[in-house]
């Protein structure tokens, strides 16, 4: 069963099993603290393989949920890291207030959500919003191609400075988003019944976001080529390279070129796999990819389907508000309140995306990939993902300085992890988890759609329940966006997780199971948007299923269960 | 004439004054009375002794208050088992053209001073058609008479032996946003020269039975300024349902909001003024407000301040 995230879950009462699995030491994996950390917090595992030096945008995401805690009076006052045995540990630091200074910092912060309950479009029009277009026009005014070494060095030692107001945006957004969707939730839950089928998940799904703009832009361009035959027969059979050269002599051709890089210019500043690449702009291979899914759907593309979960929507909202008008009309206010603010909030937790987490990583990569390219020209790197095992003052320093010799280090350091990767790092370390006051910010744990499954029945996987609905097809796993050309229409993608980069692949979708995520989360949203049945949390998804195995996928119930070829 | 037996010339106003303007001038002889349905704003449904305490009170009240549509069925068209005489009530029921209505005794001799008189809780709500109509006026009338008529046992009061006479008042059910029960002059305890205002969500009847603990507001009688304004923890309300009216729990974000607004609490305060004004005696109002502003839905004199 897939855990809810720890920040949201309540907080448990300390006891000594709890305690004693803390404990570090072990023979397989010696724990050394550094001077600097702290062994008495509670330090949690980031991720089950070793972590880079240096990755895009990272580091930021841990400014920006420190400062959102202040921005709303939250109670965690630091988040600190460490690297241990190649693996990196995080502990959050929480306020040591009296009852008393919580109970009055809980008040301020319920008011301060309070009032982004009626002015979250105004804030996001007048203060989001500017504070990430000057943030990105920072980075967009450096040109890393055209830089000196001594510019780009300088540039990288700078780019946390917009990297950081993007992500103080990023966590103020979330925070207040989080909110008005849980008091929207609740409040449904109080008028229409706690198993209602009305909350902010059934009422804004098919809302238009910035996911949805990529996914109706990908369509309009896949029906400019459908409506081409001798484009169509081009584009379907051959790759970019070999197109490109051709595509002048077909009719259609010089305007699908121009429609193809809008595209890629409005919705390709995404990485598909982190460091390493290509983005959009470097390779339209996999837009081709997509595109060329979608030709083979056929029919009406899924456009239909996406009507219909809008159709759906209207039509609960309809059967919401029938209920309300037999009620007092404060009720029915609060109601119209609420789902207004909580409509504007899904759309910003899904556009957030686009603008900060995938510009904000696009950017940084673009500065640390030329960087790594000028070493690797130099001799001095060996590829250009070695880069992840500098440091940001290390590549910065080895930019200027031709006596350092940055290859030396990366080595050691890929050697490093590659021992440790060998061994389970264990995923709690010293103290025992502290216990958060209660706080507007965090909400009692959030209701799945269904209740997790205790027991599995042989060959079930359980997880969450996220976007309903019956489908039973082939499985196809795809741990990278950039594998997501084998898919075939209809089947049911199984992936680690989703970010919005998948968004203009779920027309083609038969099913979705992710990993990780909650039913809030951008793999539920969009497949809800789209009406493809999902199912989200299920741990090793990607392991325990296989390529071509046909499943029942249960998207209310939470279950992937395997069935009998027929 | 069934109910001639019970027709005693003049009508005495039955031990107690009349509510308000003297009524005396409108009793006439029981031959004269009408046995038809009545309207609210008709003349003679202000009659006590033919529509009833309650529903003269509100006839008198129709003119110049905002008194919800209603008609009555004047204790005139009723056999002695209680079937009516006349025709008339579906034309009437298709003229209030109301989706719910309320179906409530309003008993002769009854006037509101006494709040156990007879009838007083036979009342039956949010009635929703033609069929259930008949068969609350029915249940009404029918609960009306026998409390009535122990009453009137008990009382032993030779004028009173006979058959109780009992009117039955139909009327539009107002879908209460917010509901109110007003006394132009606060009880003993809560200061002087205060008007007490008691309000909760939806329809009254919570708060007329007492199950919620309503916000409690204090209008000074002066200049109507509001002087106190306290707020309760309203965990329920009643709403009309599928089922009739039921008891909801209130969503915990509107259970510390006050139930009315200071422009409510004004218009109530001035209305309350104007019938105290009118009666010349204090009163206790029963109110609400929907989409379409306040609602007069009761007015009885405050006898024991």
């Amino acid at each position: 069963m897939g855990s809810i995230s720890c920040s949201a879950a309540p907080s448990r009462p300390f006891s000594m099993a709890r305690d004693d699995r803390s404990t570090p030491h072990t023979a397989h994996f010696p724990v050394v603290w550094p001077a600097d950390a702290d062994p008495s917090l509670h330090w949690t595992l980031d991720d089950e393989e070793p972590a880079p030096f240096l990755s895009p945008s990272d580091g930021w995401a841990r400014h920006g949920v420190i400062h959102a805690h202040a921005y709303w009076h939250g109670p965690v006052a630091d988040i600190r890291r460490l690297r241990l045995n190649s693996y990196a540990y995080s502990a959050r630091v929480i306020r040591s207030d009296t009852p008393a200074e919580s109970a009055a910092r809980a008040v301020r912060a319920t008011e301060d959500l309070e009032t982004l309950v009626d002015s979250i479009e105004a804030r996001w029009e007048d203060n989001w919003a500017p504070r990430i277009r000057s943030a990105l026009h920072d980075f967009e005014d450096f040109d890393p191609g055209f830089a000196s070494d001594g510019e780009l060095a300088e540039e990288i030692g700078q780019a946390h400075l917009p990297g950081h107001e993007l992500w103080e945006v990023h966590f103020e957004l979330v925070f207040g988003c989080g909110y008005i969707r849980r008091q929207f939730d609740t409040y449904c839950a109080e008028v229409f019944g706690a198993d209602t089928d009305l909350g902010t998940a059934t009422l804004t799904a098919g809302d238009h976001n910035m996911s949805v703009a990529s996914g109706e832009r990908l369509l309009s361009l896949v029906e400019f080529v459908h409506d081409r035959t001798a484009l169509e027969t081009l584009v379907l059979k051959e790759t970019w390279r070999d197109m490109a050269v051709r595509l002048d002599q077909v009719s259609g051709g010089p305007e699908f070129r121009t429609r193809l890089a809008a595209f890629i210019a409005d919705f390709g500043r995404k990485l598909t796999d982190g460091l390493a690449g290509p983005t959009w702009e470097e390779s339209p291979d996999l837009v081709l990819a997509n595109l060329r899914a979608l030709l083979r759907l056929g029919g009406d593309f899924g456009r239909g389907r996406r009507e219909g979960v809008i159709a759906d929507k209207e039509h609960r909202l309809a059967r919401a508000r029938k209920i309300l008008a037999a009620l007092p009309r404060a009720l029915g206010e609060e109601f119209e309140r609420l789902y207004q603010s909580a409509s504007v909030a899904t759309r910003l937790m899904e556009d957030h995306n686009h603008y900060i987490d995938q510009q904000s990583a696009y950017f940084h990569r673009r500065l640390l990939v030329e960087a790594a390219r000028r070493l690797v020209r130099q001799k001095r790197l060996g590829s250009v993902t070695d880069v992840s095992f500098l440091t940001e003052s290390e590549l910065a320093q080895a930019l200027v300085d031709p006596d350092v010799a940055p290859s030396m280090l990366a080595a050691a350091r890929a050697h490093d992890a590659s021992m440790w990767r060998q061994r389970k790092p264990p995923k709690e370390l010293g103290g025992p988890e502290p216990s958060l006051p209660p706080h507007p910010l965090f909400g009692p744990p959030k209701a799945p759609f269904s209740p997790p499954k205790l027991e599995e029945a042989p060959g079930t996987l359980s997880g969450l329940g996220a976007s309903r609905g019956v489908v039973v097809a082939r499985v196809r796993i795809v741990r990278e966006l950039a594998g997501a050309s084998a898919l075939v229409p209809g089947e049911i993608l199984v992936t680690t997780v989703t970010s919005p980069s998948w968004a203009t692949w779920y027309p083609i979708l038969g099913g979705l199971v992710t990993e990780t995520g909650g039913v809030l989360t951008h793999a539920a949203v969009v497949a809800r948007e789209y009406g493809i049945p999902a199912v989200v949390a299920v741990p090793s998804a990607t392991t325990a299923l296989h390529d071509g195995d046909l499943v029942e996928l249960d998207g209310q119930a939470g279950t992937v269960r395997r069935v009998q070829d027929p | 004439m069934a109910h001639e037996d019970n027709c005693r010339e003049p009508l005495k106003p039955e031990g107690v004054p009349p509510i308000g303007p003297n009524m005396n001038s409108m009793l006439r002889p029981c031959e004269e009375l009408p046995i038809r349905v009545l309207w609210l704003d008709e003349p003679e449904t202000a009659d006590p002794n033919l529509a009833g305490g309650k529903a003269a009170a509100l006839a008198r009240m129709t003119h110049r208050y905002p008194v919800p549509p209603a008609f009555v069925l004047p204790w005139t068209v009723f056999g002695e088992d209680g079937r009516l005489l006349v025709d008339g009530l579906d034309e009437a029921y298709g003229r209030l053209s109301a989706d719910s209505v309320a179906v409530r005794s309003s008993a002769v001799g009854e006037d509101g001073r006494d709040a156990s008189f007879a009838g007083q809780h036979a009342t039956i709500l949010h009635v929703r058609d033609r069929e259930a109509l008949r068969a609350a006026i029915y249940a009404c009338w029918q609960s009306a008479h026998s409390e009535a008529a122990l009453l009137y046992r008990a009382r032993r009061t030779a004028e009173q032996a006979e058959r109780p006479r009992i009117s039955v008042l139909v009327q539009a059910m107002v879908r209460a946003d917010a509901a109110a029960v007003g006394f132009s002059r606060a009880p003993a305890g809560y200061g002087i020269d205060l008007m007490l205002i008691n309000a909760t969500l939806g329809l009254g009847e919570s708060l007329v039975s007492g199950e919620v603990t309503p916000d409690v507001i204090a209008v000074s009688r002066a200049d109507l300024s509001i002087v106190r304004h306290e707020i309760a923890e309203k965990g329920r309300m009643s709403v009309m349902a599928d089922e009739g009216v039921v008891e909801r729990s209130v969503p915990r974000r509107l259970q510390h909001r006050p139930a009315l607004d200071e422009i409510q609490v004004r218009d109530l305060a001035r209305m309350m003024q104007a019938l105290e004004e009118e009666w010349e005696m204090p009163v206790d109002v029963e109110a609400c407000w929907d989409a379409h502003g306040l609602h007069l839905l009761q007015c009885r004199p405050i006898t024991a301040v």
